[in-house]
């Protein structure tokens, strides 16, 4: 009688299973077309010189200075890392213009790369905002730098007029990156 | 491989929590006494086949099924998966909970007490996830002045031994009491909770951005993880630590059953009163503090170069503590909360059993409550079920369960017993059969006993 009973439940069992038991169509190949592109804004130098800035004891005119950060880029991510926006916001009240260049240097202090163009900023210019990319192809590099360099030029006066101690002139540099990340590979 | 991971992922968060609602009152089964140890068995001896007297996995993932993105249904991935996160709520979690008994023994003292004893191992993990993090996972940061909160990220996970001993009484022909002493033996435990603080970014003063982590007090504990140079994490530690090898602890399980008249019974469980004490490998992470960083203020001072990077970590370190702490710890164990409420109706067997003895109706219907209740996470499952006696060694249940993970739960369970020797076998989430991709929770219980039970 029990195994009666038995016999029909499970052949009802797996009937009720073979019936209800199935999938809908899904393809896992779309794994293949995941395409997630997330951006991450940073945050990087800033800067703001007065007159004093650019005169030296004897109050003549420095017209290079540089700079150098050591930061080692950390690997990870590298593989998903699509594209580098720099993003550079000048304000200049001198009546000169200046040009700043960024420079990767390596562990030996060997120039790998050269953020271009140069950032140019007019004299007299109110807020410009210079955008540099660095596409997906040079991204490598950055990874491989030690120093970031970073040298300002003080561009000839036009009109022969030097910059004086009393001036108030301000020169205003704001900066940050944002990173294009493509999660594409698992 | 890439396939593979993300099936194993979606595949990991279907073999998901903790909730036998099947299991729990059923037939009598041996294993209904790990759940309430004051649960009614008639029987007078009973050996769990080893290895096999229970398999359990159950869990659940509350954000979404493989169904959701892997459909064939000519929608781009990228739009189910902006589709997906766009709903999930603000946290969502994910519980897996799979047992494996070893040894269960049980029988009937000469007092009529029962004892049972056994062994099983036991792996569980919950994960909450916040919404906040999803977003600057999948977003950015680039939504200005959005505060990304960690606050509501914790989780625990923990593989264990548990050595256990039971004793049940029926103190009459009402009331049935029991208790479960257990003996913990983590082989590994990793919790996090509690966590506080965000993660903001906004226009700056000097620079264009300003970056601030605020308040943050975040601890991640651990143990059996982070193994000293001449100990591997194989096999064999892991089975030294399940067997006393490992961090220990105690707890206890309580329960009742009480017949309130002949055809109503009530009964209930709390289980894992305990704690374990993380004593093997102990590491644990702490962060605490405040920053807020615009950038590097260039100087251009040849005289006096600066280390700005270095001065920059300096500077996050003095406000952001981030210690290592190899203290020993205490865990407590996530309490599982078990009440049932059954009416007996339909064909009495004649077999002797006292009147209000409610294992004698053929049927049962009632409701059943499931609560975890843990510092990681707390929830409440409800539970309408039918059981019914096909024959007198052949028993069915069907069970309608709305939980965190579901409102259209439907369990089926059947035990059967062949001479002395039972099987059965409990699942539910039963309706996802209908497209098993779109299951966001399973159950599955299934075991072997031998049961003996004396005519006298």
């Amino acid at each position: 009688m029990l195994k009666m009973k038995l016999i029909k439940i499970s052949i009802a069992f797996c009937m009720l299973v073979s019936t209800l038991s199935c999938t809908k169509d899904v393809d896992f190949n779309q794994v293949d077309d995941i395409d997630i592109h997330t951006s991450f804004i940073s945050t990087l130098f800033y800067l703001d010189f007065y007159a004093s800035d650019f005169l030296n004891t004897s109050n003549q005119e420095i017209h290079l200075q540089s700079d150098v950060v050591v930061a080692s880029v950390k690997e990870g991510m590298k593989d998903y890392l699509e594209k580098i926006e720099f993003n550079i916001v000048t304000k200049n009240t001198f009546n000169r213009q200046f040009t700043l260049q960024v420079i990767f240097y390596d562990e030996n202090m060997q120039p790998i790369y050269i953020l271009k163009p140069n950032i140019v900023i007019p004299s007299n210019s109110n807020t410009k905002n210079t955008v540099i990319t660095v596409p997906k192809e040079d991204i490598s590099v950055i990874y491989s730098t030690i120093y970031f360099g970073f040298s300002m030029v003080l561009q000839p006066s036009t009109t022969g007029e030097i910059i004086k101690a009393t001036d108030t002139y301000n020169l205003n540099i704001k900066s940050s990156a944002t990173l294009y990340f493509n999660y594409k590979k698992v | 491989m890439k396939k593979v991971l993300w099936i194993l992922l979606i595949n990991c968060s279907l073999l998901l929590s903790q909730n036998k609602q099947i299991l729990y009152n059923f037939a009598e089964l041996p294993q209904t006494l790990l759940i309430n140890p004051g649960a009614e068995v008639s029987h007078d001896v009973h050996v769990g086949i080893p290895f096999t007297s229970q398999i359990s996995f159950i869990g659940g993932f509350t954000g979404f099924s493989a169904y959701d993105l892997f459909a064939d249904d000519g929608i781009n991935i990228n739009q189910k998966i902006q589709r997906t996160i766009a709903s999930l709520d603000k946290t969502e979690f994910v519980s897996i909970n799979q047992q494996l008994e070893i040894v269960n023994v049980g029988f009937r003292l000469p007092n009529s007490d029962f004892l049972s004893f056994g062994f099983y191992e036991e792996f569980d993990m919950l994960l909450k996830i916040p919404k906040d993090l999803v977003d600057l996972f999948y977003e950015g940061n680039t939504v200005l002045n959005r505060a990304y909160r960690i606050n509501k990220l914790s989780g625990s996970g923990e593989l264990q031994g548990v050595f256990h001993a039971g004793l049940s009484r029926k103190f009459n022909d009402r009331w049935i009491f029991g208790v479960r002493a257990k003996l913990y033996s983590s082989a590994f435990h990793i919790s996090t909770k509690q966590n506080a603080g965000n993660l903001v970014t906004t226009f700056g003063t000097n620079n264009t951005y300003k970056h601030q982590l605020n308040q943050v007090d975040a601890l991640v504990q651990s143990s059996g993880i982070m193994l000293d140079e001449n100990e591997d994490f194989n096999a064999k530690y892991i089975q030294k630590n399940m067997l006393f090898g490992g961090s220990l602890g105690v707890g206890f399980d309580f329960g009742f059953t009480h017949h309130l008249d002949k055809n109503v019974t009530i009964s209930g469980s709390i289980q894992d009163v305990g704690f374990v004490y993380h004593t093997k490998n102990v590491e644990s992470y702490s962060i605490k503090g405040n920053y807020s960083v615009e950038g590097l203020n260039l100087l251009f001072d040849q005289n006096n170069p600066e280390d700005y990077w270095g001065n920059l970590q300096d500077d996050f370190e003095e406000n952001v503590i981030l210690d290592t702490i190899n203290e020993k710890y205490i865990s407590f164990k996530p309490l599982k909360l078990n009440g049932a409420i059954s009416y007996g109706f339909g064909e009495r067997d004649n077999d002797c059993r006292y009147l209000t003895q409610e294992a004698n109706f053929k049927n049962h219907v009632g409701l059943h409550l499931f609560s975890r209740v843990s510092s990681v996470h707390t929830f409440i499952a409800a539970t309408l079920f039918f059981e019914k006696r096909i024959a007198k060694n052949l028993h069915s249940k069907f069970t309608y369960t709305v939980d965190p993970f579901s409102f259209s739960n439907i369990g089926f369970g059947i035990s059967a017993k062949l001479g002395i020797i039972n099987a059965y076998i409990v699942a539910d989430n039963l309706l996802s059969l209908k497209n098993v991709y779109d299951a966001k929770s399973f159950g599955l219980q299934v075991g072997a006993n031998i049961i003996i039970t004396n005519k006298n």
